[in-house]
C-alpha cells in the first residue's frame, strides 16, 4: 500500500 | 512565560466545546472559551482526527509514519511543535501517562 504526500502541519489564528 | 515539553509518552486529550467543520479539505475550528478561529490546515486536520481517547504521542508519531511518506524524525519534530502549538491555544491537554 502506497503512502500518502506529507505536509508539514501548521496552526493558524485566524483574525476574525 | 514557561513552556513544559512534551513527552513521547503523554496522553493526549482533544479539549471539549471546540466548534470544528471541514472547508476546502482543510479543518476550521473555533474555540468557545476563547473565542478564537483557528484553521488546521489539511494534515492538521488529519492530526486532529487521528488524537484517539488514551491515545500516548508516541502511538499518533506510529500511526502517521505508518500513513504518510515522512521519516521518524522529521514527523517527530513537526508533529511536537504542531502539538505545543495546539496545547498553548488550550485546544488539546497532555498529562503524564
Amino acid at each position: 500500500m502506497s503512502k500518502k504526500v506529507w505536509e508539514q502541519p501548521k496552526l493558524e489564528v485566524l483574525d476574525v | 512565560m514557561s513552556v513544559s515539553m512534551i513527552q513521547l509518552e503523554d496522553l493526549i486529550q482533544q479539549e471539549q466545546g471546540n466548534l470544528v467543520s471541514d472547508m476546502d479539505g482543510e479543518k476550521v475550528m473555533m474555540s468557545i472559551s476563547s473565542g478564537k478561529y483557528f484553521n488546521l490546515g489539511s494534515m492538521g486536520g488529519v492530526i486532529w482526527e487521528s488524537i484517539a481517547p488514551g491515545q500516548t504521542v508516541k502511538q499518533l508519531i506510529d500511526d502517521l509514519t505508518d500513513r504518510y511518506e515522512v521519516g521518524r524524525e522529521e514527523c517527530q519534530t513537526q508533529v511536537l511543535g504542531f502539538l505545543q502549538q495546539l496545547k498553548q491555544e488550550g485546544l488539546i491537554s497532555l498529562r503524564h501517562s
